[in-house]
């Protein structure tokens, strides 16, 4: 089964950081997502840019980032296999992101069935 | 009911449980499973307490409800659906049936995943309730004080989750369950608590779930022999519903040292200790074991007037222990004030958080109830006023006015 | 430059997914939509997502892990999927996030997406 994760987090934290604490943190989704390739549970993923570089576009016009969208904004994603939710469940936990913020574990629709 | 209509009733319930237990876990699709099983299930709930359960009761039921489980894999392939898990599922129950033993009983990784962490923990009780018993939707509803179809809505949405989440039904390990036990726990205690909130004293149609709870438990227990606070449970459970009968009279709230013991129920009490007896046997104490020793020591000292005080009151330490809640704690301390300890019970109380104890009723009666005994008759006012406040019910309001009232008995000038 | 559309989606439109008589022609947006973007050789990559009440969310503070239904606001937009496009620029990808279905009662997040070499950190 496919699953996505959203990574959650508070993306201001990341402007204060320190350099070292940042390779820290790198090192770990590096690790991690290394974990997944070779489970072969990876499908894909990427981080994102703070949201202030972001557009939204609504029917009434486009809004520039950041948005008021609560403490913790989405940050990155993975794209993952597993065979059912438990699995799949830890994964997201080993994730970097589910120390620092939150991961939300989303099944992927599969339209027709 | 009559002892036959309701063995049959609970026959019809078991078997439909099992049943959909094990066409749920092999199709993924509890729903589906539900739907085809439901025109057979009324049946058998209509025609068994009439005629007696049938000798193979899960077979009448999967043969009555045939027809439908055809009819779902037929539209299933006319869609371009995979494989109609359903219909599969079906076959092998009725592979499972006609070897030479009882059906397989799979309710565990009903009940299991009914309590899984990934399910909104407001609809685990009512999931358990409506799968494993077959209680209807609108029945759960009216327990939990919501409509029929604000339940209805949430049981569809967790059962979705159930299949398109892919939540497994895997039981395997024994390990992987204990962590999870205590969330099953939970939801079962939930359901008998749903139906302790109701005012009592109401008429019969009145919704009860203390049944079911205990139903649910003494599964838990069949299924989990060795798991002890399944057992603590379902004596906490026991000792708490043996006592239902004594606990009002004519609307008034009966507080437990002036039951009137004639109307409890000996047999239940009996069961109940029998469990505390199995859990403690297994050496492995926990909250509800603790919380059954302590019922049983109320009902051993009305029964046969021993002094259970100090027992009591160690139990309570121990259980504030292992499970510190403000429950524990504030039972902790009327369990001191009773045993002749006024004083550190009233210490206790001022170790709580006021935050976390505000709101909660049970710690002003307490407190008020201690202050009386320490002879500070006006904060004791005050403090019932604030339990008072916070009654659910009327008879206990009605009797926490008494017990306020009692206190302006005494000469003017007190403190 | 790769490009994200995170389409979030009314509460009523998830609806419509489940609606026997409007799911037709609600789906034939989106397939058109994605059509287009694959005639246009801009698609890259992408998936609809089950709806909110399917999610759950997981955290670990202090080695304790904590696992919840959730979460369900079933008032605000929630994200209904996805798709990756290679763009030239943020303002064609715009253009193209402002023909998706979604911005109709929702709305589209349009953002970048950092291209890693495998092993390499942003």
């Amino acid at each position: 089964m496919k699953y996505m994760f959203l990574l959650y987090d508070n993306e201001d934290a990341w402007d204060t950081m320190e350099d070292a604490k940042k390779n820290e943190i790198f090192g770990a989704y590096m690790a991690y997502t290394d974990a997944l390739r070779k489970s072969d549970a990876y499908i894909d993923g990427a981080p994102l840019p703070h949201s202030r570089e972001a557009k939204r576009i609504r029917a009434s016009g486009v809004q520039d980032g950041p948005f008021a969208d609560g403490k913790e904004q989405l940050g990155g994603y993975y794209m993952i296999e597993a065979k059912n939710l438990d699995d799949a469940l830890e994964w997201a936990a080993r994730c970097p992101c589910a120390s620092i913020g939150h991961v939300e574990v989303r099944p992927v629709w599969n339209i027709g069935d | 009911m009559s002892d036959a209509r309701a063995i049959a009733e609970e026959t019809a319930r078991a078997s439909y449980g099992r049943l959909l237990a094990w066409l749920s876990s092999r199709s993924r699709d509890v729903a589906a499973a539900e739907d085809a099983l439901s025109d057979a299930f009324k049946a058998a709930l209509e025609t068994w307490p009439e005629k007696g359960a049938p000798a193979s009761p899960e077979a009448w039921l999967l043969t009555a409800a045939r027809r439908k489980l055809i009819d779902r894999a037929r539209r299933a392939k006319t869609q371009h659906q995979n494989v109609p898990a359903l219909a599969l599922a079906a076959e092998e129950a009725e592979a499972a049936m006609r070897q030479d033993k009882p059906f397989p009983d799979e309710r565990l990784k009903l009940l299991f995943i009914c309590a899984h962490p990934a399910i909104d923990a407001g609809v685990r009780t009512p999931l358990m309730l409506q799968t494993v018993i077959g209680l209807d939707a609108a029945r759960i509803a009216s327990a939990f004080l919501v409509s029929p179809r604000a339940m209805s809505g949430r049981l569809v949405r967790a059962k979705r989750k159930i299949k398109v989440a892919g939540i497994p039904f895997d039981t395997a390990g024994h390990q992987d369950l204990a962590p999870r036990l205590p969330a099953v726990l939970e939801a079962i205690y939930a359901a008998f608590g749903a139906g302790w909130n109701e005012e009592i004293g109401a008429e019969a149609d009145r919704l009860d779930l203390t049944g079911e709870a205990i139903y649910l438990a003494r599964l838990l227990t069949e299924l989990l022999p060795d798991e002890a606070e399944g057992w603590g449970l379902l004596s906490l459970m026991q000792h708490a519903e043996a006592r239902k009968g004594a606990r009002r009279e004519g609307g008034k709230y009966i507080p437990l040292s002036d039951h009137n013991t004639a109307l409890w129920d000996k047999d239940m009490i009996a069961h109940g200790e029998a469990a505390l007896a199995t859990a403690w046997r297994l050496g492995d104490p926990g909250p509800y074991q603790l919380e059954a020793a302590i019922q049983s020591a109320h009902a051993t000292a009305r029964l046969h007037g021993r002094d259970v005080a100090d027992d009591i009151a160690a139990l309570y330490e121990r259980l504030t222990e292992i499970a510190p809640t403000i429950g524990a704690y504030v039972g902790y301390a009327g369990a001191l004030a009773s045993a002749g300890r006024a004083d550190d019970g009233f210490d206790l109380l001022q170790t709580l958080e006021p935050a976390r104890v505000e709101n909660y009723q049970a710690y002003w009666a307490v407190r008020a109830h201690i202050l009386n005994e320490l002879d500070r008759k006006k904060e004791a006012r005050a403090a019932y006023e604030r339990a008072i406040g916070l009654a659910h019910d009327e008879a206990t309001r009605n009797f926490l006015m008494e017990r306020k009232n009692e206190l302006a008995i005494r000469p003017a000038g007190d403190s | 430059m790769k490009i994200i559309l995170l389409a979030n989606v009314a509460p009523d439109d998830f609806a419509l997914r489940d609606d026997a008589a409007k799911a037709g022609a609600y789906m034939g947006e989106w397939y058109a939509f994605g059509n287009a973007m694959r005639e246009h050789n801009i698609y890259v990559d992408g998936d609809a997502l089950e709806a909110p009440a399917t999610a759950t969310v997981v955290s670990v503070r202090d080695g304790v892990r904590t696992v919840e239904d959730g979460p369900y606001p079933d008032t605000k937009e929630q994200l209904g999927g996805f798709c990756v496009i290679d763009a030239p620029d943020m303002a064609t990808a715009q253009e193209w996030g402002a023909k998706c279905p979604a911005v109709k009662n929702g709305f589209v997040d349009v953002r970048a997406v950092p291209i890693l070499e495998e092993g390499e950190a942003q």
